[in-house]
């Protein structure tokens, strides 16, 4: 299992690297939804500071987790059911997801805090909830994307789906991320983090289990 | 369950479980309450007429045993006489002491009315007394008589100001919700069967009570909206500012997104393969919602203060009477209605199989 899971997650980065367009084409989406969002605002408190925030990478990651499934032909997933497990497919897609959720959320805050500034008072606990932010991100969608790869005209299916189930994470990451805007108790910011973190597991487990019912075709 | 499917008892359970929850819901008296008075202050020394309003009370029944006071704190101030012109009105006079410290001086008073019939009843900071005349006499709490009853004397529902009539909206808008819930619930216990079995019924009962699911949260939202108007005022102050009322809304969307999946996939056993995974990812997230984040966010709803209990709702025992079998009633018709589209779905399949 963890061979395969290696030998999974080592061919999507080289894909990804071969494939460097994909990833360029992405990187690009998020200055724009930024310069976007600047051209649109240009001035913002820190509560809209963070909701824009995290409005842009979760439009960013659909575009960034759909392509994890739609990208690939059917006759590719053929290979891959005979050859690897369905879990240690999933967890690979997953794990690579969150690879590039991280990379796009740091570039992503990087060019926003440049054009819309830096309010964050405890840095260290906000990256900490864009980590998980973006841990969130990468597991729920990447189930969608599979789901949603199994039907025509996935692409618009993918954020009808999401978006429903995106709405109840995207409070507690608002409400996690609040820690880093504002002073807050200790006991309530690790409450916050620990609901966040049950979630991801939560989803996690329910995508090993599940993921081989929509594997085979 | 398949076979109790068409069975009949449950029906007609339901039907008359519900039939009962509106009769009884509508024809049941709101309790006595006061609604108005007039006028609304007086001064110390003063000798003043107050007239009041009186809403579903028996003032002319109750007669000699009609008592009336003004209350702040310790305090009460009996009226010395009383006049009812009929049963929702009377006329009570109040002797406000000159010598009335200071603490209850320039205060606003409850206004507490008792009989025989009605029990006790209260118009909680409706009346002030103002500064006025002042004597140096030695004031002493006047003696307060103890009275019979405190409970009406008739079956009502409590009268609960800003409520008001609405109270009866509770036998129908929470029962929704209720509804719902078991419904989005079954239709998640039906989608693990599918994934199980492979059972092409379970799949058709998961996206029939995802169906009614939905009907009754979207009851459940219209009959909210009417109840939230009247007692917190214009919708959009409030409407998607509530943690309940989006839990509803994300369940119902939610669950369209369900049925837009399930139009996507035109074939039948992917269709039933794809949809029951993606409905256990929708009743979790949904549970996650209505359990998780309310801890997080405030709500007006009762039972509030990051708590989703339900038992914070304060059911007196005859709304309990009434509330307990419409929420089992809405239940079991919403499975009813679920019932009839399996049924209408195995038949079709039937015909279908029978023409090829």
């Amino acid at each position: 299992m963890l061979k395969e899971l290696k030998t999974l997650l080592w061919k999507e980065l080289k894909l990804e690297w071969r494939n460097r367009h994909a990833l360029n084409g992405l990187l690009l989406y998020v200055v724009l939804m930024v310069v976007l969002v600047y051209l649109s605002f240009e001035k913002v408190d820190f509560i809209t500071w963070n909701a824009l925030l995290w409005l842009i990478l979760l439009f960013s990651s659909i575009n960034a987790v759909a392509k994890s499934f739609l990208g690939e032909s059917s006759a590719r997933h053929l290979y891959y059911y005979n050859v690897a497990r369905p879990q240690a497919v999933i967890l690979s897609k997953i794990i690579y997801n969150l690879f590039l959720m991280l990379l796009i959320a740091g570039i992503a805050l990087a060019v926003y805090s440049l054009v819309l500034g830096f309010p964050v008072l405890y840095p260290l606990r906000y990256f900490a909830a864009l980590f998980l932010g973006a841990a969130g991100f990468a597991t729920l969608f990447t189930m969608l994307a599979a789901m949603a790869s199994r039907a025509e005209n996935s692409a618009a299916l993918m954020a009808i789906l999401s978006f429903p189930l995106f709405i109840p994470m995207l409070i507690i990451l608002l409400t996690v991320s609040r820690a880093g805007l504002v002073p807050m108790e200790g006991a309530a910011i690790l409450q916050n983090f620990t609901l966040l973190f049950l979630l991801e597991l939560v989803i996690v487990s329910i995508s090993l289990l599940l993921f081989p019912y929509i594997w085979r075709d | 369950m398949i076979k109790q499917m068409y069975k009949r008892w449950w029906k007609v359970t339901g039907a008359l479980l519900v039939l009962y929850s509106i009769l009884i819901g509508l024809a049941v008296p709101v309790g006595p309450g006061l609604s108005n008075l007039s006028p609304k202050e007086a001064k110390t020394g003063e000798e003043v007429l107050v007239r009041l309003q009186g809403y579903n009370t028996h003032f002319r029944e109750a007669g000699s045993s009609l008592r009336v006071w003004l209350r702040h704190k310790d305090l009460y101030l009996q009226a010395d006489q009383i006049h009812s012109s009929s049963d929702w009105h009377v006329l009570a006079r109040f002797h406000i002491p000159a010598n009335l410290p200071e603490a209850y001086r320039d205060q606003v008073y409850d206004v507490i009315v008792n009989d025989d019939e009605d029990g006790t009843f209260i118009l909680p900071r409706a009346f002030s007394v103002l500064s006025g005349e002042t004597s140096g006499e030695a004031f002493e709490l006047p003696a307060v008589e103890s009275v019979k009853n405190n409970d009406p004397q008739w079956f009502n529902f409590p009268h609960r100001v800003v409520l008001y009539e609405t109270i009866r909206n509770l036998l129908f808008h929470v029962p929704m919700w209720f509804a719902m819930t078991l419904l989005l619930t079954f239709s998640f216990a039906y989608a693990i069967a599918y994934l199980r079995t492979f059972n092409p019924v379970y799949d058709a009962i998961a996206a029939a009570t995802a169906h009614a699911g939905i009907l009754f949260g979207l009851l459940g939202f219209v009959t909210g909206a009417l109840w939230g108007n009247f007692a917190w005022g214009a919708l959009n102050k409030w409407l998607l500012q509530d943690t309940k009322i989006l839990g509803a809304l994300i369940g119902i969307l939610l669950y369209m997104a369900y049925f837009v999946l399930r139009g996507a996939l035109g074939d039948d056993e992917k269709r039933a393969r794809i949809s029951s995974v993606y409905n256990i990812f929708a009743w979790v997230m949904f549970i996650v919602f209505i359990y998780v984040t309310p801890r997080m966010t405030q709500t007006l709803h009762p039972g509030n203060g990051g708590n989703p209990a339900f038992s914070s709702y304060d059911l007196d025992s005859h709304l309990r009477m009434v509330f307990y079998p419409a929420v089992i009633g809405w239940m079991l018709i919403g499975l009813w209605i679920s019932s009839l589209q399996v049924r209408y779905q195995l038949l079709k399949e039937k015909l279908y199989d029978q023409e090829n």
